[in-house]
């Protein structure tokens, strides 16, 4: 009950955001599809395109719209990540809300986790499930020219993954008392590195591998310095 | 049933390298209204913090409710009640909704009706956001959610900071009300001295980090005190009576502000130093704390209890 209070409380703090990144990537991905549609309707009907139109045929490739919307889930993931560790760490710090939400009868780890949930969830309601939406509707037959592979639906959920290894390394600077051009700026640069190194993987294993380590690594991080500080 | 509620040892804070508490003792007795209090920057609000294991402390110990206050288990957290200094709720929210949420962490000691009966007292809504909130209500609105689950210690850190007279009064009575019921002990800190008069049985003085006090209110009151002396001639050079916090003089007349001094010795001291006639000078608490803690003077109660 207590658990479930702290959830409801920081996903109501979060909730514009949470809106806020489902409706652009709802927006620009219905935009995204519904551009590809058009050209793909005017590219099987050649009477439509006029004899000095230039169409690269490359761009007709499959998925074409869902890579465009990947790259955007990137960034929205990511930017959300940011946000939510700026709204459950930080703002807190301005606004001197923190004694309030420590001194109560749970343990700091509960509330931390409490937090940590409502970024899970954030995350999994803003681009999760819309990005499986746009997977499922990518899928339907007749609507690309090759079936939607396994592959691009797994490396959205890796992007998924990124947006919460840049909320824990954003956390974890929020969280550090230390001055920002020093260590405060470890987690933050952190992510960042994960965040590079995983643009440059190409084996989806190895993404996974990458991410999983380092989520324990900042997750452990965390809890050590938020059980330990000074509110 | 352990009758020291909160306990301090040696309690010291730096941070960095300033020195914010200095081995801090107090004991805090159950069921009295305590008074913690000091200039800005005193330590008050530190103290408090390392009590609530809020903060770490540098040396010293403390426990509260018989447990050591770095570790302060749910259970215990729930028997303390604390409001925040300036009130810091969440703004988002509205009355009724904070207190469903904050009615969650006391299952089974929440007292739903005391909160409604505060909130008509102070003429509040439920409906009402908590950021379209005066000062003054939003600092009703926190005591009235630290009362509801009946703590057994309430804990206030200057709780009545910014409030105009009318609304620190009802403040005050609501919080009074609540000693009434058996058992319940009160810490707050304030440097509005008008207050502390108005509630506190016992006060603990806190200057530049050190305990200077730590008495009942009434024993304050006796003990800090200004006598003017007036001379035939010229005013002694050397002024050497027990309890001197420090002394004033023009020409032919002398002031000294003292602590603890007994009537008798000030007799005394005035014929030995030829004073033709001397009488009390009114102080109020606000009075005599300024001249406790003005900058010059370090006398602390344990001086004045001796020499008493």
């Amino acid at each position: 009950m207590r658990f479930f209070a702290l959830l409801k409380k920081e996903l109501c703090e979060t909730l514009p955001w949470i809106v806020l990144a489902a409706f652009l990537l709802v927006f620009c991905g219905a935009i995204f599809i519904g551009e590809y549609t058009r050209q793909r309707r005017g590219f099987t009907e050649p009477a439509t395109i006029s004899p000095r139109s230039f169409v690269r045929m490359d761009t007709f490739r499959e998925e074409m719209p869902l890579r465009d919307i990947g790259a955007l889930l990137l960034y929205t993931s990511c930017c959300l990540g940011l946000v939510l560790a700026v709204r459950q760490f930080l703002v807190p710090s301005f606004l001197k809300t923190w004694a309030f939400t420590i001194h109560r009868s749970v343990s700091r780890t509960t509330i931390l986790l409490g937090k940590f949930a409502a970024a899970i969830i954030a995350l999994i309601l803003s681009c999760g499930i819309i990005w499986t939406l746009f997977c499922w509707y990518a899928s339907k037959p007749g609507l690309f020219q090759m079936p939607l592979r396994q592959r691009t639906f797994a490396e959205g959920w890796i992007f998924i993954s990124l947006g919460l290894v840049v909320y824990l390394g954003t956390v974890l600077s929020a969280l550090s008392t230390a001055r920002w051009y020093i260590t405060r700026m470890f987690g933050l640069v952190f992510a960042s590195c994960i965040y590079m190194l995983l643009l440059l993987q190409t084996g989806l294993a190895l993404c996974l591998a990458t991410i999983i380590v380092s989520l324990v690594i900042l997750v452990s991080q965390i809890i050590h310095t938020f059980l330990n500080r000074e509110f | 049933m352990n009758d020291i509620v909160i306990e301090t040892r040696n309690l010291t804070k730096y941070f960095g390298k300033t020195l914010a508490l200095d081995h801090l003792n107090l004991q805090v007795p159950r069921g009295c209204i305590y008074g913690l209090l000091g200039r800005n920057g005193a330590g008050k609000t530190t103290a408090i913090k390392l009590m609530l294991g809020l903060l770490r402390p540098t040396t010293g110990t403390a426990t509260v409710l018989g447990c050591d206050c770095q570790n302060l288990t749910p259970q215990i957290r729930q028997r303390i009640g604390y409001v925040t200094e300036g009130h810091r709720l969440y703004r988002w929210m509205k009355i009724g909704e904070l207190a469903k949420f904050q009615q969650a962490f006391f299952p089974g000691s929440w007292d739903d009706k005391l909160f409604n009966d505060m909130l008509d007292y102070f003429e509040l809504s439920k409906k009402q956001k908590i950021k379209t909130l005066s000062n003054g209500e939003r600092a009703q609105v926190s005591l009235a959610i630290t009362l509801a689950p009946n703590p057994e210690l309430l804990i206030m850190d200057d709780p009545t900071l910014g409030l105009d007279t009318a609304i620190r009064r009802q403040f005050l009575e609501g919080m009074t009300e609540h000693i009434e019921r058996q058992g319940r002990t009160i810490l707050f800190s304030s440097h509005i001295l008008s207050d502390v008069e108005r509630v506190a049985e016992r006060i603990a003085v806190i200057d530049r980090g050190v305990l200077r006090a730590d008495c009942k209110l009434e024993e304050f009151r006796a003990a800090v005190k200004k006598v003017r002396f007036n001379f035939a001639e010229a005013v002694p050079g050397q002024v050497d009576i027990p309890g001197l916090l420090h002394s004033r003089q023009n020409e032919k007349e002398l002031e000294l502000t003292l602590i603890g001094t007994t009537v008798e010795q000030i007799d005394t001291w005035a014929k030995s130093a030829g004073a033709t006639y001397h009488k009390d000078i009114d102080m109020n608490l606000e009075d005599q704390f300024i001249e406790f803690t003005a900058p010059d003077t370090n006398r602390s109660l344990f001086q004045w209890e001796e020499i008493k």
